[in-house]
């Protein structure tokens, strides 16, 4: 019947449903909703439901998009006749159609919808109406829910983030949120790049835009990493006015963005304290909210006490719990209360607390009476006071306050010992009523603890043990010690008899195993030697705490990070309560500066999300050996004429035949490698460059001699040093485990060969609140047979942040294993928490013996032996410029032995013998190219202009000019030094300046927004344009001098005839969306970049724009000269080659720094090599085709200033550069032009490998 | 973000569900009921996760209003926003109700489809929304009407449409202010507080720029540092003049400035200029809103001060005195006060005598209640109370603290308002042709003392 009922009114429905009167149509679709809602299936009425879409009812149209939304899934088919009416709606003039009908199409998850989304939705994105727009926002988040591909595919991305530009602050913050929400999804894609310009924009818009909004972009900018404190404190400075926000979520994500950001900022300087006095009254505000609001507040106020207690150590009052306060917010409060107690208010608490523990709810009341126990560990004068309060408590009789009590009054005996034991009596009275097992358990302890002087100790114990079967666990096993304690103190007759009887019952009755064990080792204990018992039984115990109940900090740092979310509210990670979705854990941003091993660890967690210690050491050597593995066999370098082989030879059986040429090689590289990054002083430039995990950062290879180089060049200065034994080289220590893998341990260490021992050193760190002891060591089978000579030896306890080194000589006598690759050890440490495993990679020349030295005649025997496919080539730089003598002793210190020395064809040859621990050689040639360095310094000039912007040739080299920033151009005369003429007309400093072809006229812009057109013979200003909006950073004439192209940070490149008396552009080309930072000139093109990421080329005899997008800020452009490729500066320190026909990128050239200035590059005349500047003062040299870095020129010794300008010399291999006030002239070297392959090297090394080999009896 | 909303009766029976994403289900639905609403244990806490699903929920008179999430969402905002939603149902139709839920759930779906897009919420403005979602049917609008319909739910003056028109320009100020005080029984003040807003009513033509000023510490020694900007004297007396005597006098009972701990305002306040110049400025919002919510800790004058003297006779007996005293200008007058002062719930008899007033003994809220319609200032009243108690231990009586109830028409802290200047350059109104009214009432907030 009920069915056939049902049945009834879905007929009824569908009848309505299909009427022809409107009214009747509408109420039965409001039916349906309605039937809907109590979760009734109605999904058989889709077809009629449908029909009644097409309808200009709005009303009636949402509730039937509503239907839709739930439907849809269940009938794909029939949902697919919706796409039309949405496809007109979209189109519809109303803007509020338009925007409903694109935000139902994204909450329809059919993939075949989806396919006829994206149309309405690209066209809705660029909705000349702002309510469409943020619509649009929201529905790619949508979209990239149901389908990432696509979202990806038809690029809405891009337009997206085009969005966070809008100039409505709804768009903005909507998009914000779409985008933060992608990334979330997907965060292995950089899909959300917060960069300064964007926080910028979200700053302003942050003012605008409603409180959800601001919601939305708060969050946003919680995950910015500042570049440094000023960057962090301009931040601040931005977002404290929020906190006078109504909305508290508006104010809880101020104050998140605020306590990570603090991190960044000197905790000591006036601003920190500041913002605290900022802090502290938005936050007692929140307190009188609604009560669920409330909630949230307190559970983030009990964070920021934790890890600044200082905000609120004054505002104690507001805590106070009131009579009508839900349960929850009571709870919270008197946590918070206990958090900031101190000496100084010590009083007022109690006497709140006391109150409390009058009160009717049992939990509350509970809290309160353990609340008072906190109190009295935690500030000592007020410990008798809170002893005697809770006596009161006790006197009352409640029960469950009793017993409370009588818990916390356990934890401060154990604080403070001996003190209060006057008490003990007043706690037996109360001993029948305890019920609860934690309570009887504690006052048992008491009872043992202090047996001695309770003279019915054995009676009250014997009570207890006569219901020993029917105890709680932990009441047992506490019985079970109180009574051997009390044995041990007075073995008189009662309590021996006590403890057989506990012993007894404890070894045969029971089946719980922890009680057995505890009790068979008291046994035999007390049996062999009661002395050593009573050592070990009534042993001193730890003292106890004060701050048991705070969050470990890595969790409370995390924490921070999500005030306001969740997470801060569960006070768990997100990822224990969030299903599937990849959680990225957060982590505090660290100061710059502070720089030890751990934060670094920490900084870049912030950055690089995929932050995992662990696993980077193994990929990265993966990598490495990856490289090689593609060099060696195909070496394509010595097809270059680059003459480096080596061989590999006498393989041996039982080895695959690539593991050991490519370890080696891996190692060889390393150890000649060189790394100019890495090398030349440039270890602040790993700290800036974040992205890099901050052990082995280098690319190329592990640069093992590289610092072994720089150690020389340190030491020594002068050349002829002498080497003393301890000059070895070790790798710095690497994190091995880090602390939240060990549970607060943290492992750093490294190896070393000194004295022909091979030592393991580590540093163990103690990062938990709790001490560590009973350290342990072991190393698995290995391919070296490594293992430890003597058990190690760490002193224990280690206390908290407490750090120890420690040091293992190894000796390869072990067991043979071979593991992979070859270098890894796998290690296990064992402290008294648990064992950690991990693995280490044991650099390679610690396995160099120092009798490997090789008779000349078998060394020329052996080389020959050696097959082909056996060898391995590499090329090496040397960046240092030691001499050979240096370089073969540095060599010999770390047992790379040099057998002869020749030279052929100029070239010095090196040939050198290793020995490995398991005796295989390694028989290496090094060829060595004297080089010079390629770039020379030729001249040098003050310019006496201020700080120069720029330098510039003119067309034939002969001149050249600058702009400085005391608002002058001068003329020079390089090649002699000579100022010829000075150019005044800017009220501000000169940005760029170009010379026309016939060097009659010059061109400048500056930051006075001005761009002048000047006649060099008479220094007149012949034309003033002043129509920008912003300075100007580029000018460029055409070819006939008879146009000025002007680019400004306005975002419009302007187009000025010179010819013309009118003073208006000619053409505003205003396509940039932001500021327009370089142009450069093709032969019928005009190249711009911008700040929005793009590069843009515009060609002028067909009127195209062409947009690349690039990903990256540019900050300059080049045409090459063949006009093919054109190369763009980044503001992430890396310069790309793309192709300009099809927008390819070919190259992009790295290792130099870029990240703050506008730094321009040049290309040599042929094309072949290209020039940039560097922000630590350097002038860097690559090979365009192959990217490699061929020289790093320092341009002065102590002076690390950008160098942000140069201009290569039209026709010869000249460049001028300027640093601060100083012209520079560089010259390449000759006679690397000459042999163009070998520039990039100027030393060239050759090295064989050879051949493993287990030597019975010597090598004969 | 927020993946759901549910609307429930008390019987645990689903009124409104709006789901937004995917990851939440019908079962969101089910498990919501049988684990929060008929729990057998009340919960305990305001958020729960169930099955790794968080609810959070709030309860309006019997209806429960719940948003559910999957991810680590912002938990603030959500409650702020369930906050929100009831203040826009409750402008729409009254007062939350199953019935009224019932009655209006079309309108409640229309409205959480406007209000949360794919769980984010949009904007929020009762006085916008009603501007385009109206339960009248659709009007036939002007594409210019549309334009600006969705000018005013994306614009930056996102609270106000453009073309206002009042024949009358008038404004109404309400300071209202609540004085919370935990006072111990020996009279000594625990903890005090004043929560005061600022409710402003305009009906104002146009656009029009507000400037507000008020006695503000730091505002006014700002003043008297740059003489330059004196204040204006035609300002001042029109806030002052402009309604009840009231304002006259308090200015006699207060000091010239206060400190105010921390305020907010209203989202139409220009926060970045409050923060550089502390100056408040706006465009309000047309007709009634609040404008800016403060609190001080510092010089709060007290209007009442209960003594109370309680006596246990034996286990039968008690005595209970409480003495009233008023401490304000004798020339103001305290209006419905009410004094609740607790009583063991074993009692079994009640005799009462009071100076002034009436009082009552509620057996169903274990209390007694006195009431005075008036009580002048620097007036004293006392209350005695005779208790008999039928003997009971089982239960300890916790003695809940006597809480007060009242109305002054002044407020305790010693606010006042400075000016309120009204600029509108395009209609040309001028500021002394507006009509500005200002109240000050100051209303008791938790004001207890312990017995």
């Amino acid at each position: 019947m009920d069915g056939e009922g049902k049945k009834g009114e879905i007929y009824e429905l569908k009848a309505e449903l299909n009427s022809d009167k409107r009214d009747r149509r509408k109420e039965a679709v409001k039916k349906v909703i309605a039937s809907m809602t109590v979760g009734k299936d109605v999904s058989q009425l889709f077809p009629d439901v449908i029909n009644c879409m097409q309808t200009d009812n709005l009303e009636l149209k949402k509730l039937v998009y509503l239907y839709l939304m739930n439907y849809a899934k269940t009938q794909p088919e029939m949902a697919i006749l919706a796409v039309n009416t949405f496809a007109k709606d979209c189109n519809d003039p109303n803007p509020l159609i338009r925007a409903l009908a694109v935000r139902t199409m994204g909450c329809i998850r059919v993939d075949k919808i989806t396919e006829h989304l994206c149309e309405p939705l690209r066209k809705c994105l660029k909705d000349e109406d702002p309510y469409v727009r943020k619509t649009a926002a929201v529905c790619v988040a949508k979209l990239y829910d149901i389908n990432q591909q696509l979202v990806d595919d038809q690029g809405f991305l891009d337009m997206l983030r085009d969005l966070l530009s809008d100039s409505n602050p709804m768009v903005v913050a909507n998009a914000v949120a779409a985008l933060s929400e992608i990334s979330e999804q997907s965060p292995q894609i950089k899909i959300f790049d917060l960069n300064g310009p964007t926080v910028n924009k979200l700053l302003t818009a942050l003012n605008e835009c409603t409180e959800w909004g601001q919601v939305f972009i708060l969050d946003a900018i919680a995950n910015y990493s500042p570049r440094d404190d000023k960057d962090a404190q301009s931040i601040c400075e931005r977002i404290t006015p929020r906190l006078a926000h109504a909305n508290s979520a508006v104010v809880l994500s101020a104050v998140k963005v605020l306590m990570k950001f603090l991190e960044l900022i000197d905790q000591n300087s006036e601003f920190v304290e500041n913002l605290y006095r900022k802090l502290a009254p938005p936050l007692v505000t929140l307190l009188s909210t609604e009560p669920e609001i409330q909630y949230v507040a307190l559970r983030n106020i009990n964070l920021i006490v934790q890890k600044r207690s200082d905000i609120l150590k004054n505002e104690m009052k507001v805590f106070f719990v009131k009579y009508n306060d839900p349960i929850y917010v009571k709870l919270e409060k008197l946590d918070i209360m206990i958090r900031l107690t101190n000496a100084t208010n010590i009083a007022q608490v109690l006497a709140e607390l006391k109150e409390y523990a009058t009160e009717v709810d049992v939990d509350f009341v509970r809290k309160a009476v353990r609340a008072i126990g906190r109190c009295a560990i935690k500030v000592e004068q007020a410990a008798e006071r809170c002893v005697s309060t809770l006596i009161d408590l006790i006197q009352t009789k409640v029960n469950y306050v009793v017993q409370e009590a009588i818990i916390v009054i356990k934890d401060i005996f154990r604080k403070y010992p001996n003190k209060y034991e006057s008490i003990i009596a007043t706690l037996c009275e109360n001993l029948d009523s305890l019920d609860e097992p934690e309570a009887r358990a504690s006052m048992i302890w008491i009872v043992g603890e202090y047996a001695e002087r309770i003279d019915n100790a054995d009676e009250l114990l014997e009570g207890f043990l006569d219901g020993f079967k029917d105890e709680n666990n932990q009441v047992q096993l506490q019985l079970l010690t109180a009574i051997v304690k009390l044995f041990l103190k007075k073995p008189t007759e009662t309590p021996q008899e006590l403890v057989t009887r506990v012993l007894t019952v404890v070894t045969q009755e029971t089946d719980n195993p922890d009680l057995r064990d505890r009790g068979y080792i008291y046994w035999r204990l007390l049996s062999t030697d009661p002395k050593a018992a009573k050592e070990v039984i009534l042993a001193e115990k730890p003292l106890i705490s004060e701050e048991t109940d705070l969050l470990e900090p890595t969790l409370l740092d995390e924490l921070i990070c999500h005030i306001g979310t969740l997470a801060s509210v569960y006070h768990k990670p997100p990822n224990t309560f969030v299903e599937g979705r990849f959680a990225t854990k957060k982590n505090l941003p660290l100061r710059s500066g502070v720089n030890n091993n751990d934060s670094d660890n920490m900084g870049n967690g912030v950055q690089s999300p995929n932050y995992q210690q662990q696993v980077v050491i193994n990929n990265n050597v993966g990598s490495l050996i990856d490289d090689f593995d593609i060099l060696g066999p195909m070496p394509n370098t010595s097809s270059q004429g680059i003459d480096i082989f080596s061989q590999t030879q006498q393989q041996q059986q039982q080895r695959a035949p690539s593991a050991i040429p490519n370890l080696l090689d891996d190692e060889l590289s390393s150890i000649l490698g060189i790394d100019s990054n890495m090398g030349n002083n440039s270890t602040s430039n790993m700290n800036t460059n974040t992205s890099i995990p901050p052990n082995r950062a280098n690319t190329s290879g592990g640069n093992l001699l590289d610092d072994l180089f720089g150690d020389l060049n340190l030491s020594s200065g002068a050349p002829g040093i002498s080497f003393s034994n301890n000059n070895t080289f070790a790798m710095p220590k690497e994190v091995w485990l880090s602390a939240p893998k060990g549970k607060g341990l943290e492992v750093t260490g490294t190896f070393a060969r000194r004295n022909n021992q091979i030592f393991m050193e580590m540093d163990f760190t103690n990062k938990a609140l709790q001490a560590m002891n009973d350290f342990a060591l072991q190393i698995n089978r290995n391919s070296f047979g490594l293992t430890p000579t003597q058990p190690l030896h760490v002193p224990s306890p280690l206390f908290p942040n407490q750090t120890v080194s420690a040091q293992l000589v190894l000796n390869n006598t072990g067991p043979i294993t071979k593991i992979d690759p070859l270098t890894n050890l796998q290690v296990a440490i064992k402290n008294n928490l648990d064992v950690f495993y991990l693995n280490c990679i044991v650099p390679i020349h610690v396995y160099f013996v120092n009798d490997g030295e090789m008779d000349k005649m078998t060394f020329v025997q052996t080389w020959h032996d050696i097959p082909e496919s056996n060898e391995v080539r590499h090329q090496l730089q040397n960046a240092y410029d030691l001499s050979i003598d240096d370089l073969q002793n540095k060599l010999r210190l770390n047992n790379i032995h040099t057998i002869t020395r020749t030279t052929i064809e100029q070239k010095e040859m090196l040939y050198q013998t290793i020995k490995l621990t398991n005796g295989i050689f390694i028989l290496i040639e090094l060829k060595i190219t004297p080089g010079n360095r390629t770039i020379a310094l030729e001249r040098k000039f003050p310019a006496a202009q201020g700080a120069i912007r720029c330098v510039r040739y003119n067309i034939d080299g002969t001149y050249c000019l600058t702009s400085g920033s005391d608002r002058t151009i001068k003329l020079w005369r390089p090649d002699s030094s000579l100022a010829i003429k000075t150019y005044t007309g800017h009220s501000q400093e000169v940005l760029d300046v170009h010379s026309s072809f016939d060097n009659s006229r010059l061109c400048s812009g500056g930051v006075d927004k001005r761009v002048l057109y000047i006649d060099v013979m008479s220094g007149k200003i012949m034309k003033k344009y002043q129509a920008h909006a912003g300075r100007v950073q580029a000018v460029r004439f055409n070819e006939e001098a008879s146009i000025i192209y002007s680019a400004s940070i306005d975002g419009t490149v302007k187009i000025w005839d010179v010819k013309s008396r009118d003073y208006d552009p000619i053409q505003v080309l205003d396509d940039a969306k932001d500021s327009v930072t370089s142009i450069s000139l093709g032969n019928n093109e005009l190249l711009t970049t911008s700040l929005d990421q793009r590069v843009r080329i515009y060609d002028i005899r067909y009127g195209k724009l062409y947009e690349d997008y690039i990903g990256h800020n540019l900050t300059y452009i080049n045409i090459s000269h063949d006009q093919q490729c054109f190369l763009v500066g980044t503001l992430s320190s890396q310069m790309m080659l793309f192709d300009k026909i099809n927008g390819k990128l070919l190259q992009t050239f790295v290792d130099y720094t870029n990240n703050t200035y506008m730094i321009e590059n040049a290309l040599s005349n042929d094309d072949q090599f290209i020039y940039s500047g560097s922000e630590d003062g350097r002038l860097i040299c690559w090979n365009l085709l192959t990217a490699e870095q061929i020289c790093a020129v320092e341009h002065e010794v102590d002076n690390r200033k950008s160098v942000n300008t140069l201009s290569h010399h039209p026709k010869d291999e000249k460049l001028l550069t300027a640093q601060e006030g100083n012209i520079y002239i560089w010259r390449k070297t000759d006679e690397i032009i000459e042999e163009k392959p070998e520039i990039k090297k100027s030393f060239i090394t050759e090295k064989k490998i050879n051949p493993p080999k287990f030597v019975s009896g010597g090598f004969e | 973000m927020i993946g759901g909303v549910f609307i429930y009766n008390h019987k645990g029976e689903v009124l409104i569900s709006r789901v937004y994403r995917d990851d939440i289900g019908r079962n969101a639905v089910d498990a919501f009921r049988v684990n929060v609403i008929h729990a057998r244990q009340q919960s305990r806490f305001p958020v729960v996760n169930i099955a790794r699903t968080s609810f959070f929920y709030t309860k309006r008179s019997n209806i429960w209003l719940c948003a559910v999430a999957k991810q680590n969402i912002n938990a603030a905002m959500v409650f702020e926003f369930l906050n929100k939603m009831i203040d826009i149902m409750q402008s729409y139709f009254g007062k939350i109700s199953e019935e009224n839920v019932k009655n209006n759930f079309v309108l409640i779906y229309e409205l959480l489809d406007e209000i949360l897009d794919f769980g984010y919420p949009q904007n929020s403005d009762a006085g916008v929304l009603k501007s385009f979602i109206t339960q009248q049917g659709v009007r036939p609008v002007t594409r210019e009407e549309q334009t600006n319909v969705t000018s005013a739910v994306t614009g930056q003056i996102g609270w106000r449409r453009e073309g206002i028109k009042y024949r009358r320009n008038e404004l109404f100020l309400d300071v209202i202010e609540s004085v919370n005080l935990l006072m111990s029984q020996q009279g000594q003040v625990l903890s005090t507080h004043v929560a005061g807003r600022v409710a402003m009513k305009s009906y104002l033509s146009g656009m029009p720029e507000c400037k507000f000023g008020i006695n503000d510490k730091i505002t006014v020694e700002n003043r008297t540092k740059n003489p330059g900007d004196s204040t204006n004297p035609t300002n001042n007396s029109t806030a002052n003049n402009s309604t009840n005597p009231t304002t006259t006098t308090t200015a006699a009972t207060t000091k010239t400035a206060i400190a105010i701990d921390d305020c907010q305002f209203h989202q139409c306040v220009k926060l970045s200029k409050f923060e550089s110049e502390h100056s408040i400025s706006f465009i309000p919002p047309d007709g009634e809103f609040e404008l800016m919510r403060y609190r001080t800790t510092k010089d709060i004058s007290l209007p009442f001060r209960v003594i109370p003297l309680v006596r246990e006779i034996g286990r039968t007996k008690m005595e209970v005195k409480v003495v009233v005293k008023s401490n304000f200008k004798p020339t103001l007058i305290g209006q419905k006060i009410e004094i609740r002062i607790p009583i063991p719930p074993n009692t079994c008899d009640v005799q009462l005598l009071c100076m002034k007033g009436k009082a009552k003994h509620k057996s169903s809220d274990n209390a007694i209640v006195w009431k005075m319609k008036r009580m002048g200032g620097m007036k004293e009243s006392q209350l005695s109370a005779e208790i008999e108690l039928t003997p009971n231990d089982k239960k300890k009586w916790n003695r809940p603290p006597i809480s007060m109830s009242f109305e002054v028409p002044f407020a305790p802290s010693g606010f006042k308002v400075r000016y309120l200047k009204v600029f509108e350059h395009k209609l040309n109104y001028s500021d002394s042709e507006t009509i500005k009214w200002v109240r000050y009432i100051g209303k008791s907030g938790l004001y207890e003392t312990r017995s």
